[in-house]
């Protein structure tokens, strides 16, 4: 498989002077056609990773240092215009919540057609073919009669497949979903769900899904990142991730979770919170909340560690 | 998970309960319809116990726990706390039932006043409730935050200073301030992280055991609910579809809702990606304010038959505990 | 029992966090410069005119035709008017009226109007139809409308422009209110105090008070802006406070008899007026800004 896009050393945060990191060293790379999970708690930079890949960083959110290649192009050093040529096109990225992606004012045909408007020089005849093709393609019922409708008149599992379908209408090498069904009912993410596999499969495409939760991770990735305060600590095939986690966090995450059909009699708990990023611990960042840390692990901070051909790790007693 | 203390005694009954929200219209504010959030449950909760109700958003579950402490009042049924009717209460006595029954909700941002210190929080209903000094009062309210794993050099600060967890735990220390004997937890974990939500999980167990505590557990997460229940109860569009012991629900779901619900839940552990049978339903929940005729489930359902689009299916009992509403059981 | 991971708190940074804490509005309201520089302003003039008797250099009612319509020098400053009176002076004897005016009315608008308003959200129903239509019947005339109708039926005196001001100003004190409450009152902690079983009047003080007072805030000092511009239009039209009483209003109207002559006569209440409103206008700004959920929420 072709590496379609590499982030390298990525480095952001907040202001300049009093520079606080929000991403630390982001390494990582997408194949063609795989969907990747990057998987975290909240606060610890999985969106913001998104963000910095489609150039959207909000303006006091500043990118360090660190190169994102998209097919060997470099995105970081394009401006905001070079980037809405790209960011549609070749990127697409849905969101948690569908009703604040969408213009409230607009109906769901002027949207799609928006996307295809800026991307191809289609005529308005073909425009609404595609239109209809491509809320067809995200098994919208009757997609003629929803083009007129507006976002508030859909429920939140329509409003998400507009989004996809808008995402899709220039045929992105690459989908970021960040968080896509988190705001939805079980039965209908586990539509969405099933929609974005399928997609993925039909086009090709490459996915990242940005998720806090396992399941989706275990149901819908072939690989995953595991991301803490602003680090990755862990990245491995999932398959490999959930028969035997190597950092300290992944595991707890894993047994902190209930699971469905495996009730236990006790939770395993992460004990504390998460860490400010004003106030990051030394040494490794997961140490205060670590059962495994020594006196190490609270001076010196692990490297991420490549510990065979698709497996890395930050930490300096991997469980092994 | 702590079934060890449910005792057979019932500690609330709940018979029949309907809440209609009237849908006012015009200028006259005259009312053109209803929405029927919840329409006709009925449902006991044994003391000690933890009862879970599960469905998804706008099948009425946080209605019923609203009802039930008359936050929002119902148009009809009956609501037994302790051999005393809350529906018939007024205002006077309803205050001294309430007293017994306690609620946490979702929104730690907004169920704590954000004005207040946390010692105002945890003091308000002693104040309120108890003939007490102002030392005992704070002796108390530290006992209440020791007890949900917070300190003394907490008290006087403000919500905000706090992460999520730690005012979900406020949260709970307040509806602990007068020993109540029941708690409605309204999705108390549902927004909190996953390390933060076992956290708050083993937190209430650990409470119901040392309290006594019996808990309505109202949720959408069917992990969580598997977890912590004794008994559960599944709602679609107003209705109890399905009510049962845990293991009854989970392990042999009846419903067609039920093991629809059950097979959406995406489960972490790869190794059963393919393996699992699953159900996914097509379509949306339809709204509350006109529900289809029949079973309220039909236009979603894999095994509809003609008469799901007659009739409301009437309840089967597949066990003592066990009971179903659909027509596949009637015969 | 989950154990909390207790952290030594670092006492320096605690406090530093606490000062911002007590009142993150008030440090956010410092931040803005217009804001600030505004309520220097205010405060100075509210200063001036309690000090009048003291700092004006004449008597505003001493008459002197001897010196009839001059210039600014350095006995007058701003020159006389056309009975030689002080210009300076009558100006500041003004601020008096215009500031009485403006406080009475916002306060009694706000005491009966916020009142109303809160009622009206937290009960809805029956009452808050009745409250709001009554309401929005006065709102329906314009305020200076209905000064304009008021005074010339029932005469001009002090008490009653305050009064109708009071009345025109009721409407959107209440609507606030109303919003406000309607806001709050759906908040959890609220349904909890219910169930602790909190009296209303307890939840009305405690709860929704509390929460809502920034915004009865900001309406106030906008409030403060129209009832001085509606004192001044009245007075200006000669049936708001009559003269030889001075207020800004009356001296405009004064000066503009001589608009050929001596344009500035018109032009220095004016601007004192200009100062004054603009200036509750930036605080009200200044305070919304401050005040901005969106913003404060932001730690």
């Amino acid at each position: 498989m072709t590496t379609l896009l590499e982030v390298k050393n990525l480095n952001a945060g907040l202001g300049e002077g009093d520079y606080r990191s929000l991403l630390d060293q982001i390494n990582f790379t997408v194949k063609k056609g795989e969907a990747i999970a990057v998987v975290g708690e909240s606060g610890c930079g999985k969106s913001m990773t998104a963000l910095s890949i489609m150039g959207l960083l909000p303006r006091n959110i500043k990118i360090k240092s660190g190169e994102i290649k998209l097919e060997g192009v470099e995105l970081t050093s394009k401006s905001q215009k070079e980037m809405n040529e790209i960011r549609g096109k070749e990127i697409a990225m849905i969101f948690q919540e569908p009703l604040t992606s969408l213009n409230p004012s607009f109906t769901i045909g002027n949207q799609i057609a928006e996307v295809l408007k800026y991307h191809t020089d289609y005529t308005a005849e073909q425009i609404k073919e595609k239109s209809i093709e491509v809320l067809k393609q995200v098994n919208m019922p009757d997609p003629e009669e929803k083009l007129k409708a507006y976002p508030h008149e859909l429920s939140g599992g329509m409003r998400q497949r507009v989004m996809i379908a808008m995402a899709l209408a220039c045929h992105p090498k690459i989908l970021i979903a960040d968080e896509p069904t988190t705001a939805l009912d079980v039965t209908i993410q586990a539509q969405i769900l099933e929609l974005i596999t399928e997609l993925q499969n039909k086009f090709n495409m490459s996915i990242i899904m940005i998720t806090h939760d396992l399941g989706v991770v275990a149901e819908t990735c072939q690989r995953a990142i595991v991301m803490y305060a602003g680090q990755i600590v862990e990245e491995s095939s999932v398959e490999e991730l959930f028969e035997k986690p190597l950092h300290p966090y992944t595991r707890g995450l894993m047994l902190s979770a209930p699971r469905l059909g495996n009730p236990k009699e006790k939770l395993h708990v992460i004990e504390g919170t998460v860490p400010d990023p004003d106030d990051m611990p030394k040494g490794c960042r997961f140490s205060p909340r670590c059962e495994f840390a020594t006196e190490k692990c609270f001076a010196e901070e692990p490297p991420l560690e490549q510990v065979d051909k698709s497996r890395r790790v930050r930490c300096w007693h991997k469980l092994l | 998970m702590a079934q060890t203390l449910v005792e057979q005694e019932d500690l609330l009954v709940v018979k029949d309960l309907k809440t209609h929200y009237p849908i006012r219209n015009g200028l006259l504010g005259g009312q053109t319809g209803s929405i029927k959030a919840v329409d006709g449950v009925s449902f006991t909760v044994k003391k000690g116990e933890t009862f879970s109700i599960v469905g998804e958003s706008g099948c009425g579950k946080s209605t019923v726990g609203m009802s039930i402490l008359r936050l929002t009042e119902p148009t009809s049924g009956e609501v037994i706390f302790n051999d005393k009717n809350v529906l018939e209460k007024n205002k006077h006595e309803l205050k001294a039932i309430r007293r017994d029954m306690q609620v946490i909700f979702q929104d730690t941002y907004s169920s704590l006043n954000p004005k207040h210190t946390i010692k105002k929080i945890l003091s308000e209903p002693l104040v309120i409730n108890r003939k007490m000094t102002k030392e005992k009062r704070e002796e108390r309210v530290i006992e209440l935050l020791r007890l949900v794993g917070l300190g003394p050099h907490h008290l006087n600060r403000f919500p905000h200073e706090f992460s999520g967890g730690q005012r979900q735990r406020i949260g709970i220390a307040r509806a602990l301030a007068l020993n109540p004997k029941l708690i409605i937890c309204d999705e108390p974990v549902s927004a909190l992280d996953v390390s933060i939500q076992s956290q708050i999980l083993n937190l209430l167990e650990d409470l119901q055991q040392k309290l006594k505590l019996t808990y309505i557990f109202i949720s959408h997460d069917l992990s969580v609910v598997e977890h912590i229940s004794d008994r559960v109860a599944v709602m679609y569009l107003g209705k109890i579809v399905e009510m049962g012991k845990r293991e009854e629900i989970f392990n042999h779901p009846q419903h067609p809702y039920t093991k629809a619900l059950l097979s959406s839940v995406p489960i972490a552990d790869p190794k059963l990606k393919n393996k699992r049978e699953r159900i996914i339903l097509k379509g949306d929940v339809p709204s509350p304010k006109n529900p289809p005729k029949g079973c309220h489930f039909h236009a979603r359902c894999p095994f509809k038959m003609e008469k799901c689009e007659e009739a409301y299916p009437s309840y089967v009992h597949v066990s003592s505990e066990h009971r179903v509403a659909c027509h596949l059981l009637d015969s | 029992m989950a154990e909390p991971a207790i952290q030594i708190p670092n006492e320096q940074t605690e406090r530093k966090k606490k000062e911002n804490v007590r009142s993150p509005e008030w440090a956010a309201f410092k931040k803005n410069k217009l804001g600030m520089a505004a309520l220097w302003v205010l405060i100075a003039i509210t200063l001036i005119a309690i000090a009048a008797p003291l700092i004006a250099p004449y008597d505003p009612y001493a008459q002197n035709v001897a010196n009839r319509m001059q210039g600014p020098s350095a006995a007058h400053w701003l020159g006389t008017d056309s009975y030689g009176r002080d210009t300076l002076s009558r100006i500041i004897y003004g601020s008096r009226t215009s500031l009485l005016v403006g406080v009475v009315s916002v306060a009694l608008s706000g005491i009966i109007g916020f009142a109303a308003g809160i009622i009206a959200g937290y009960k809805g129903g029956k009452i808050d139809d009745v409250i709001m239509r009554v309401l929005e019947s006065i709102q329906s005339i314009p305020l200076l409308l209905l000064g304009l109708m008021v005074l010339v039926a029932a005469g001009s005196n002090l008490v009653t422009l305050i009064l109708v001001i009071t009345v025109g100003l009721l409407p959107s004190c209440a609507r606030i209110a109303r919003g406000t409450t309607i806001d709050i009152k759906e908040k959890e902690f609220v349904k909890a105090a219910i169930s602790m079983g909190s009296s209303t009047t307890r939840i009305l003080f405690h709860h929704i008070l509390p929460n809502i007072m920034s915004s009865l805030l900001v309406i106030s000092a906008l409030h403060m802006t129209s009832a001085i511009m509606v004192e001044a239009s009245l007075s200006f039209l000669g049936i708001g406070v009559q003269p030889p009483t001075p207020t800004w209003g009356n001296m405009i109207q004064d000066g503009f008899k001589y608009v050929t002559l001596n344009p500035t006569l018109a032009v220095y209440p004016g601007i004192a007026l200009i100062i004054v409103s603009v200036s509750f206008n930036l605080v009200g700004d200044a305070l919304r800004d401050a005040l901005d959920p969106h913003l404060s929420r932001k730690r």
